[in-house]
């Protein structure tokens, strides 16, 4: 822990106040995900819970607003500040799951089509191009349209759309590090294709692959809330942030308008905080741009 | 008398060039893609005695250093015989091959860029070991590693540190004591001091002969420094555009060059003696392109003394009365008359 406080990495980080603030909101945000269930009062999942009395409470710096209800209520009577919580969550698990599963295909394909070269890179990489000349919010909408909707189904249409960033990126550093005599000190030394990879390469272009990793995250979650927002995403039964927008976009236009905006005021910090502690990352991490 | 621990047969080395895009033209009313191909080593044969430091020089481009990552089957050999204790094995798959780089390891050029910079030095250097297979508990792997570090002047705390929390001098010795680790006969040393600055490339050099009599290695050295050779060989042999133009002793091949490129070469070497100069022969041009070789003698071209037959025929390696071999039509025995003054 002191070699972490004393390192240059912290030294930095101390010294770049948007990559404190960014920090800070995905801290808040964490801790509320984990946390913020035990804190409101309400589960706005649970039928029994909710009053219909309740409906359309404005948040409680208003005239008519409920103590009970921080940020107001929608029409069911659910707590909005309770639904974000959970709703962040939902956003939240999609974000991470679905920037794990690209990570996970985008990278095995971009360290094949960059150590092995030849027809293998040649097919992935075209595949790769023909995707990127589709606006990657269309091919989602798409899969998802002709697929169904459903957590899953999100899932898979963003690991479809994702894997193309983490495969370039992947590939274009594996093909500057397979250049190095290591890589060929390495076989000298009797390993193997499969061992060079995951004991060299893989180590070598972990670092592009933390800080589009991060970026991704933000860009999943968008991409989610668009989807939801549009009616293709996740079920009613578990709203994320951008169906919780949707939901209150409804009745945005009746002056009822704390439904939607705060929602979608969160996923914009959100996505912020993660976008700047990203950026900061990336700057940090990526030595030509020191 | 006791087998060479190599020896190289006619050994050729061609890269393909181009993908099948560049290489398209229309000719004679269709679409062709000729294969074209870099001639990188064009039936290269040596010999290395158990003990022995044959050093390859030649200027940049000349194929050297393809010669020796060839035989370390980091490139597959076109064509040719790579014998390694009288075994062939320029044909042998990845997997057979493991036994043979318990007898043969590799020094590389660039101490920057030849260890992995994400792994600690002990697992560098212990890498060629493990890959032999067989477990090690902790405690020996890390016993062996500072054993090696020990060998080549490193202590047993640098042997958790990472590659750059070292100058290039200590990195070119982790790299020796990987190459030392599965205690190997032969290293092919490629370049292994030009990376290096010239105060740190003698003390390189000296562990490096220490190393050797101390475990009876031989060396397949490559260089493009002269005065590097001189001091580290007992044999060498000369390059040109992939071709091997001349072998000798070292003390044979600096007193007594045979081959037109050899005295242009080494009356090319900077010296510091004031007192004998050396007469500089100067050649035109350039090497030619190894995507079209000359015909005849690769040094035709450029030399000053070629003649008809230069452009005809190929000369092979003869092998001279003292021992050298030359690759000249005017060393050849049938020509005498055309001898050199």
């Amino acid at each position: 822990m002191t070699r972490f406080l004393s390192s240059e990495f912290f030294y930095h980080y101390r010294r770049n106040l948007p990559a404190i603030f960014g920090s800070a909101l995905l801290l808040c945000f964490t801790l509320m995900a984990i946390f913020g269930p035990l804190l409101v009062a309400q589960d706005p999942y649970d039928v029994t819970q909710l009053e219909l009395m309740d409906s359309f409470k404005p948040p409680v710096w208003l005239e008519g607003g409920d103590p009970r209800y921080l940020l107001g209520t929608d029409g069911q009577g659910r707590d909005v500040l309770a639904s974000i919580v959970y709703g962040a969550r939902i956003s939240a698990f999609i974000g991470l799951a679905a920037m794990l599963c690209s990570c996970l295909i985008g990278t095995t394909l971009g360290l094949v089509a960059g150590y092995y070269g030849g027809l293998a890179d040649s097919v992935i990489m075209r595949i790769a191009d023909i995707q990127l000349s589709f606006p990657s919010m269309l091919i989602a909408l798409f899969l998802m349209s002709a697929f169904g909707t459903g957590i899953d189904m999100v899932l898979i249409a963003l690991t479809a759309v994702g894997w193309v960033v983490y495969a370039r990126t992947v590939r274009g550093s594996t093909l500057g590090e397979i250049q190095k005599e290591y890589i060929q000190a390495a076989r000298v030394a009797g390993l193997g294709n499969v061992a060079i990879i995951r004991k060299h390469v893989l180590p070598n272009v972990l670092t592009p692959l933390i800080v589009v990793s991060t970026i991704q995250v933000g860009t999943f979650i968008l991409i989610e809330a668009s989807l939801s927002f549009l009616g293709v995403g996740v079920p009613i039964t578990q709203p994320s942030l951008g169906l919780l927008v949707k939901e209150g976009f409804d009745v945005l236009f009746s002056g009822i308008w704390w439904t939607s905006a705060f929602p979608g005021l969160f996923i914009m910090f959100l996505v912020f905080g993660i976008n700047l502690f990203g950026d900061f990352l990336r700057d940090e991490l990526n030595p030509r741009l020191r | 008398m006791t087998p060479p621990v190599l020896e190289v047969k006619d050994l050729v080395k061609a890269f393909p060039v181009g993908g099948f895009l560049d290489r398209l033209q229309v000719g004679k009313g269709s679409l062709l893609a000729p294969q074209r191909q870099l001639r990188a080593v064009n039936g290269v044969s040596l010999t290395i005695a158990p003990g022995e430091v044959f050093a390859l020089v030649g200027e940049s481009g000349c194929g050297k250093s393809t010669v020796a990552k060839t035989i370390a089957r980091i490139y597959e050999p076109t064509s040719g015989e790579i014998r390694i204790d009288g075994e062939d094995v320029s044909r042998l798959p990845f997997r057979a091959m493991l036994p043979v780089r318990r007898k043969l390891q590799m020094i590389f050029q660039d101490p920057y860029a030849s260890l992995d910079p994400r792994q600690r030095v002990r697992d560098i250097v212990m890498e060629p070991r493990l890959a032999q297979g067989g477990r090690l508990s902790r405690r020996e792997l890390q016993d062996e590693a500072v054993a090696l570090l020990a060998k080549v002047g490193l202590n047993a705390e640098q042997a958790n540190r990472y590659p750059h929390q070292f100058s290039g001098g200590q990195r070119q010795r982790i790299g020796i004591a990987r190459a030392l680790s599965v205690r190997p006969t032969l290293i092919i040393a490629d370049e292994p001091v030009s990376a290096l600055d010239v105060s740190i490339q003698a003390q390189i050099l000296n562990l490096m002969k220490d190393l050797r009599d101390e475990f009876r290695l031989s060396y397949l050295f490559v260089s493009h420094d002269l005065s590097v050779a001189h001091h580290i060989a007992d044999r060498i042999g000369v390059m040109y555009l992939g071709f091997m133009v001349e072998t000798a002793s070292r003390d044979q091949l600096f007193r007594e060059p045979k081959h037109p490129y050899t005295r242009v070469l080494l009356s090319a070497a900077p010296t510091l003696d004031k007192s004998n100069p050396g007469t500089k022969i100067e050649i035109r041009g350039e090497v030619p392109s190894a995507l079209r070789l000359p015909s005849g003698c690769c040094f035709r071209t450029r030399c000053p003394l070629a003649f008809d037959r230069c452009a005809v025929e190929r000369p092979a390696l003869k092998p001279q009365a003292d021992g050298s071999a030359v690759a000249c039509h005017l060393h050849d025995r049938t020509d005498t008359e055309r001898m050199i003054p």
